[in-house]
C-alpha cells in the first residue's frame, strides 16, 4: 500500500471504520452503530481538515492543483455536506450513501500520484484566480454528488411505491416529496457554483491569452453539464416535469459530469486532475 | 415474597363485564390504597386499560391471596365474585412476571406488537410509586419490564409497520408527501372504511376534505365532521385536479374513473403526485391508472397484503421479544436471590462495628494516657484491620446469593458468623416501623371519615340556628 503519510492512512482506516459502523446501520436500524459511526466520522473530518489544512499552507501551491489534492478536497466536502445534513436534518440512510461515494474518493486516491502536476507547468500558481476556480469547482461537484444521491433514492422509492411493495428499506428512505425537493436545492446551489466557476476559469484563459483552450474537451463539456443541469432546472421550475423523470434527468446530468471530472482529463490538453 | 396478578381482559372476558370493572382516573390512588391495607398485600400496582384491568400485587403469603384479591375486587366495584369469577385469571411468581413482561411488551394485546401498552403500564407503575404502593420488589420488576419493551420495540421493530388497511393506507401516503400537511383529500363515495381513512389522514395533518357522493346530504354529513366540502358527483373531475389524495369506496358497479378520465386531469396537476385508494369491491378505480406516471394506485388487495405481510413480521418479532423476555426471567430471578444478601451484609457490618467498639472501649480503660492523635490512629488501623477481613467474605457471599442453593449458603454465612441476633433484632425494628405507618394510616382513615360527618354536624348546627 502506498504510504502517503501516517495522517493519510489513519484517515483511510478510521474512515473505513466508520463506514462499516454505518453499514451495519443501513442493513437492520442500530443506533449505536449510527453514534459509533457518526463519531469516528466527525474524527476524520477532523484529520481531514487538520491534513488539508497542513498541505494548502506548508506544501507548494502546485500541490493543490493536483488530482491528489482535488479529490482530497471532494472527500472533505463530502464529509462536511454529511456530518451537517446529520446534524440538522433527519435523513436516513444519506451520510452512509454519501460517504461510501466519499471514501471511494478517498481510495482513489492510492492509485495516483501526489507529484502529478498539470503539463501547463507555466501556470502561476498564485493566482487567486485560478484556486477560486478551483474550489468552486469542486463544491458545485459535491453539490451534484448530494443531489444525485436525494435522485437515487427518489428512483428506489418510486419503484417499490409502483411495484406496491412495502420493504424496510422504504420505510426509511425519505419521501418522495422530499428526496425530489433535497435534489432540487442541491442542483439550485450547484448550478450558480459551476457557472462561477466555467466563468473564472474562462476570465483566466482570456487573461492567459491562449485562445485555443476555450475549445479544449474539457472546458467544451463542462458547458454541457452546466446546461443539463440548467434544462434540468427548467423541467422542475417551469414544465413541472414528473418528479421520476426529473430524477433520471438528474443521475443524467450526474454521469456527464463523471464523464467530464474522469475522461476528459485525458483529452484535455491542460487540467489534468481539477 | 410472592409475586401475583389477578385481572381480566379482552380474552377472558367481553366488554359487557370489562366495562363493570374499569377504575376512573381519579378513584385509582384510593384503589391503590386500599388495596396495599388488604391483608398480605406488600406491594401494589394497578393496570387498567380499554382491554384489560389488572391488579399485580406482592404477597407474603401465597395461598389465601387469590381469596383477598377477589375481594377487594368484589368489595370496589360492589359486583358479586360469582359474576366475574369465572373471568378472571390469576398467575403467580413466574407466570405472573412473564406475564407482565408480554403485556409491556405488547404481545399479550389485541393487535399484537402495539406500543401504547408500554406507556400505560409505564403510567400505572408511576402512579402506585408516587401513591407509595410499590417497594424494592415492583421498583425493579417495573423498571425492567419498561426498559425490556422499550428495547423490545426498539430492536425488533415490532411496532414501526401498520396492521390495519386504513393505517397502512396513511403510511403509504407518508413514503409519497412526507406529511399530509397542506394536502388535499378527496373521498369519492362516503363508506365508513373511508371514514375511517380521512380520520387518520385528518388527525395527520390533511388541509382539506372534499366529499364527492352521489347523494349530497350523506355527503354533507361526512364532509361536516372533518370541517370539508360537500359536492355532487358530476363534479368529481374537477376536484381531482386539486386532490393529492383519493379515497374511493362506493358501492357503484362499474368503474367511476377510468385511465383517460385521470390522464386528462394529469395535465392540469402538473407535477403534483396523486395518491389514489380504491377500497371498493368491486373497484372503482380502473386498476390501469396505476401505469401513469406519478399516480400511486392501490387496491384493498394491495392494502391487505402489506397488512398481511406485517402481522407475519410482527408474529416473527414476537418469537424474539419471547426470548428476550426469557433472559429477563432470568435476570430478575438472579436479582431476587441477591435480596436477601443486603440485611446479612447490614447485620455483619453492624455487628463488626460494635464489636470494633467496645474493643475501643476497653483499650482506652487499659491505655488511659493515650493522647488524642494517638487513639486517632489506633481507632483507624483496627477499623482497617476490621474493614479488610470483611471484604472478601462481603464479595464472596454476594456472589454465592446469584448462584444455584443461594438460599443455603445465606443460611451458612449466618450460623458462620453468628448473625442470629443481629438479623432478629433487625426485623424487630422493621416490624415497629410498619406497625407505627400502619397506626399513622388509620388515623387518617378515621379523620377521613371523621370530618364528612363532623361537616354535616357542623351544617345542622347551622341549620338549627
Amino acid at each position: 500500500m502506498v504510504t502517503k503519510s501516517w495522517l493519510y492512512d489513519a484517515i483511510i482506516y478510521i474512515y473505513a471504520l466508520s463506514l462499516l459502523f454505518y453499514f451495519s446501520d443501513f442493513v437492520g436500524p442500530n443506533r449505536s452503530a449510527k453514534r459509533m459511526g457518526t463519531g469516528l466520522l466527525s474524527f476524520v473530518w477532523g484529520m481531514q481538515t487538520v491534513y488539508l489544512g497542513f498541505n494548502l499552507a506548508l506544501h507548494d501551491r502546485a500541490m493543490a492543483f493536483s488530482m491528489f489534492e482535488t479529490l482530497f478536497m471532494l472527500s472533505w466536502l463530502l464529509v462536511t455536506v454529511s456530518l451537517v445534513v446529520n446534524r440538522f436534518f433527519r435523513i436516513e440512510l444519506f451520510v452512509f450513501i454519501v460517504n461510501v461515494l466519499g471514501f471511494s474518493v478517498l481510495a482513489l486516491n492510492f492509485f495516483s500520484n501526489p507529484n502529478v502536476s498539470p503539463l501547463l507547468a507555466s501556470w502561476n500558481i498564485n493566482d487567486e484566480v485560478l484556486f477560486i476556480h478551483i474550489s468552486l469547482s469542486i463544491a458545485s461537484y459535491s453539490a451534484f454528488v448530494v443531489a444525485a444521491v436525494f435522485s437515487g433514492m427518489y428512483l428506489i422509492l418510486h419503484r417499490q411505491l409502483k411495484q406496491k411493495k412495502w420493504s424496510k428499506l422504504m420505510q426509511r428512505l425519505p419521501s418522495l416529496e422530499k428526496t425530489d425537493y433535497y435534489s432540487f436545492i442541491s442542483v439550485v446551489i450547484g448550478a450558480p457554483l459551476l457557472l462561477l466557476g466555467i466563468s473564472l476559469g474562462l476570465v483566466w484563459i482570456a487573461l492567459e491569452g491562449n485562445m485555443t483552450l476555450f475549445f479544449d474537451p474539457k472546458v467544451i463539456n463542462s458547458w454541457f453539464v452546466l446546461l443539463a443541469y440548467i434544462f434540468y432546472l427548467v423541467q422542475r421550475v417551469i414544465l413541472k416535469t414528473p418528479g421520476d423523470k426529473l430524477a433520471l434527468w438528474n443521475l443524467a446530468a450526474f454521469f456527464i459530469m463523471g464523464l467530464n471530472f474522469v475522461f476528459a482529463n485525458f483529452y484535455s490538453s491542460f487540467h489534468q486532475w481539477s | 415474597m410472592h409475586i401475583v396478578v389477578a385481572g381480566l381482559n379482552y380474552r377472558t372476558a367481553p366488554v359487557s363485564i370489562r366495562e363493570k370493572f374499569t377504575f376512573t382516573e381519579g378513584d385509582l390512588g384510593k384503589a391503590l390504597q386500599e388495596l396495599k391495607e388488604t391483608n398480605g398485600i406488600m406491594e401494589c400496582v394497578i393496570v387498567g386499560t380499554c382491554n384489560r384491568t389488572e391488579l399485580y400485587v406482592v404477597v407474603d403469603r401465597e395461598h389465601l391471596c387469590g381469596h383477598y384479591l377477589r375481594g377487594f375486587i368484589e368489595k370496589w366495584f360492589g359486583v358479586p365474585r360469582e359474576q366475574f369469577s369465572k373471568h378472571l385469571y390469576i398467575y403467580e411468581n413466574e407466570k405472573a412476571i412473564h406475564h407482565l413482561f408480554q403485556v409491556t411488551s405488547g404481545l399479550d394485546s389485541m393487535v399484537i406488537g402495539e406500543t401504547q401498552i408500554l406507556g400505560q403500564v409505564r403510567d400505572a407503575f408511576l402512579l402506585a410509586q408516587q401513591s407509595k404502593t410499590t417497594g424494592v420488589i415492583f421498583n425493579t420488576l417495573f423498571k425492567q419490564a419498561v426498559t425490556l419493551a422499550k428495547r423490545a420495540h426498539t430492536e425488533t421493530g415490532i411496532g414501526d409497520n401498520p396492521v390495519s388497511v386504513s393505517y397502512a393506507a396513511v403510511e403509504l401516503g407518508k413514503r409519497i408527501f412526507g406529511s399530509y400537511e397542506h394536502k388535499k383529500v378527496l373521498i369519492i363515495g362516503a363508506g365508513k372504511m373511508s371514514e375511517l381513512t380521512v380520520k387518520h389522514l385528518y388527525a395527520s395533518g390533511a388541509d382539506k376534505v372534499i366529499v364527492v357522493n352521489r347523494t349530497l346530504s350523506r355527503a354533507q354529513e361526512l364532509a361536516g365532521k372533518f370541517q370539508g366540502v360537500a359536492s355532487s358527483m358530476d363534479r368529481l373531475l374537477e376536484h381531482l385536479a386539486e386532490a393529492d389524495i383519493v379515497i374511493s369506496s362506493t358501492g357503484a358497479a362499474d368503474l367511476v374513473l377510468n385511465r383517460d378520465q385521470v390522464a386528462c386531469i394529469l395535465k392540469k396537476r402538473r407535477s403534483r403526485p396523486l395518491f389514489m385508494i380504491d377500497i371498493a369491491v368491486p373497484r372503482d378505480l380502473d386498476p390501469s391508472i396505476g401505469e401513469l406516471p406519478n399516480v400511486f394506485l392501490y387496491d384493498i388487495d394491495n392494502l391487505q397484503s402489506i397488512v398481511n405481510n406485517h402481522l407475519q413480521e410482527r408474529r416473527q418479532a414476537a418469537v424474539v421479544i419471547e426470548e428476550m423476555i426469557a433472559c429477563e426471567m432470568e435476570a430478575f430471578a438472579q436479582w431476587t436471590k441477591t435480596l436477601g444478601v443486603s440485611p446479612l451484609i447490614q447485620a455483619l457490618q453492624s455487628k463488626a462495628n460494635s464489636i470494633h467498639e467496645e474493643t475501643m472501649d476497653s483499650l482506652m480503660k487499659k491505655l488511659p494516657d493515650l493522647d488524642e492523635r494517638e487513639l486517632k490512629v489506633i481507632r483507624k488501623l483496627t477499623k482497617s484491620i476490621v474493614n479488610q477481613m470483611l471484604r472478601d467474605p462481603v464479595v464472596r457471599i454476594k456472589e454465592m446469593a446469584a448462584e444455584r442453593h443461594g438460599d443455603q449458603a445465606l443460611e451458612y454465612f449466618t450460623k458462620i458468623f453468628a448473625l442470629e441476633d443481629q438479623l432478629a433484632e433487625r426485623e424487630r425494628k422493621e416490624l415497629a416501623v410498619q406497625q407505627h405507618e400502619a397506626e399513622l394510616a388509620g388515623d387518617r382513615w378515621k379523620e377521613e371519615e371523621l370530618l364528612p360527618s363532623l361537616a354535616v354536624q357542623s351544617a345542622d348546627a347551622l341549620a338549627k340556628m
